[in-house]
């Protein structure tokens, strides 16, 4: 589900290419979206021009849980972007369904403070204005 | 220079005013195409050199946007490297592993060399500061994850949180570096002693980094000159460069050198922030993984102790030199010119670069027997 953040400062848009569409799209509907390899069945990351395990350049979009697991995760106390609040915490994670695939995303509420390392996140994407819509991460499994 | 090289193959891209595609995919269709001209496949590449940065007047110097590096093309063609690194990057260490190979090759069979330009949309001059990111960043900035080190102390928190250390671990890194600094005339922290209190009272960063964790900005330069031995000026005094490697291949070190961690007299780790002074350290297995905190607290990297860690104060000691103080260090170190600082002479290990993109030398005051 995308949801509505209170708005803090304009974001940097992220400029999508032809391999990070799917995933920005994909965002903006509220889902995590990665390409398969319709050759070998390996995901690939979002920037990925061809599959890094057989080469093959032909992909199908697809829905996946939103399920993610623990890395790394920051409280700033300096902005992270120009004029935004303070303190915000971030994680690092990786995708559930390869975790090969790292990804970033905010945690609004501060819930993983009380999370480790390994723990399962569930990632949903919120509209932060001006056409950047995020990953955002809770505990748990996904809804 | 001893054999004899050649270029076995060229490959192009599509060249294109403008392109929907990404740099990486222009990129990959070259290699690719080159790797067919020179009729081998991935498999066969051990090396690569690249020219990742800068290509264009206005650039963000965005990986994936503009520019490209080895840590995507690995990624994106699941290279197995022999080496390690890439052999044209900003880091001090890289800067001698390219020396030493174009000084006395043979370390890759295949060396696989890419550039990449690219147009990024609506760039124009002096938008580095974009209110867009591209490439790599797109999945990062808008987070603001590129800023105070977060991913670092996201990582650090991870290692932290698992292996049970806390602030009390970083303070002691700190501590180490402002006492080290103490003996280095040249450190921007040298008068400037540091308490317990004071640290941990400092403003906070990014957790777990505080004001302290982080390195100065400073003004300065260092430099160097590398030949080989038989160019060796009379005057000169040589810390012998027996090994080399990099993030990939860290081991290859040893390898090359015929050392083992074991016979290391100082090790100079890269400190841009406190807590990315432990990686190599259980990387290398000094450490047993996780422990490297322990090191510290135990006293062991002190100066005279099991294995002294940046003696001159590290970058959070005499400032953001971006490693070109830890290899000026190890330099120091390995020809006994260390002055008060001087520890045992011998195998100085100079480790420089984030844990995801570091690279490693290994100077030595002895030249290689097995060296031609």
């Amino acid at each position: 589900m995308t949801q509505s953040t209170p708005n803090s400062a304009p974001r940097p848009v992220p400029v999508p290419t032809a391999e990070s569409r799917v995933f920005w799209d994909g965002a903006e509907a509220g889902r995590l979206t990665l390409r398969r390899c319709t050759g070998c069945g390996r995901l690939a990351a979002p920037l990925a021009p061809r599959c890094a395990g057989c080469l093959g350049a032909e992909f199908e979009a697809e829905t996946l849980s939103g399920r993610a697991v623990l890395g790394g995760r920051t409280v700033l106390h300096v902005p992270g972007i120009p004029g935004g609040a303070t303190p915000a915490t971030l994680v690092q994670c990786a995708v559930a369904e390869d975790p090969r695939i790292g990804l970033v995303a905010l945690d609004t509420t501060g819930a993983t403070k009380r999370l480790r390392p390994g723990d399962m996140l569930s990632l949903s994407f919120a509209d932060m204005g001006g056409g950047v819509f995020l990953a955002v991460a809770r505990p748990g499994a996904a809804p | 220079m001893t054999a004899a090289v050649a270029i076995a193959g060229f490959g192009a891209s599509e060249i294109a005013r403008k392109s929907d595609r990404g740099i990486a995919a222009f990129a990959l269709d070259a290699a690719l195409a080159a790797l067919a001209d020179a009729g081998i496949t991935r498999s066969d590449v051990d090396g690569y050199v690249g020219a990742p940065f800068a290509t264009n007047a206005g650039s963000p110097h965005a990986e994936c946007g503009d520019e490209i590096s080895l840590k995507s093309v690995m990624g994106m063609m699941d290279l197995p490297l022999a080496w390690g690194a890439d052999l044209y990057r900003r880091y001090p260490t890289d800067m001698v592993a390219s020396a030493a190979h174009a000084l006395a090759a043979g370390t890759s069979r295949f060396v696989l060399g890419l550039r990449a330009l690219y147009v990024a949309p609506g760039l124009d001059y002096a938008t580095g500061g974009s209110d867009r990111a591209f490439g790599a960043d797109q999945m990062t900035r808008p987070y603001g994850f590129n800023i105070a080190g977060a991913r670092f102390a996201a990582r650090a928190w991870g290692y932290m949180t698992t292996h049970g250390w806390d602030r009390e671990d970083l303070w002691n890194v700190v501590s180490l570096a402002r006492r080290n600094a103490a003996n280095n005339p040249d450190a921007v922290w040298r008068d400037r002693p540091l308490d317990r209190q004071t640290y941990m009272d400092a403003r906070m960063v990014a957790e777990p980094h505080g004001l302290f964790d982080c390195d100065m900005p400073v003004c300065g330069a260092q430099a160097f000159v590398m030949c080989r031995g038989e160019d060796l000026p009379e005057a000169a005094t040589p810390a012998w460069v027996t090994g080399f490697s990099g993030f990939a291949r860290p081991n290859a070190i040893w390898d090359m050198s015929g050392r083992t961690p074991d016979d290391l007299a100082t090790a100079q780790l890269y400190d841009g922030f406190s807590s990315m002074i432990w990686e190599w350290l259980d990387g290398f297995g000094i450490t047993e993984p996780g422990q490297a905190p322990g090191f510290f607290r135990d006293g062991h990297a002190e100066p005279g102790g099991r294995l002294p860690v940046n003696t001159f104060g590290g970058s959070l000691g005499e400032g953001r030199m971006h490693g070109m103080g830890h290899l000026r260090e190890g330099y120091l170190q390995a020809t006994d010119r260390a002055g008060t600082r001087q520890q045992e002479t011998g195998p100085a290990l100079v480790q420089v670069g984030p844990f995801d993109d570091s690279s490693f030398v290994l100077l030595e005051p002895d030249r290689p027997r097995h060296a031609a």
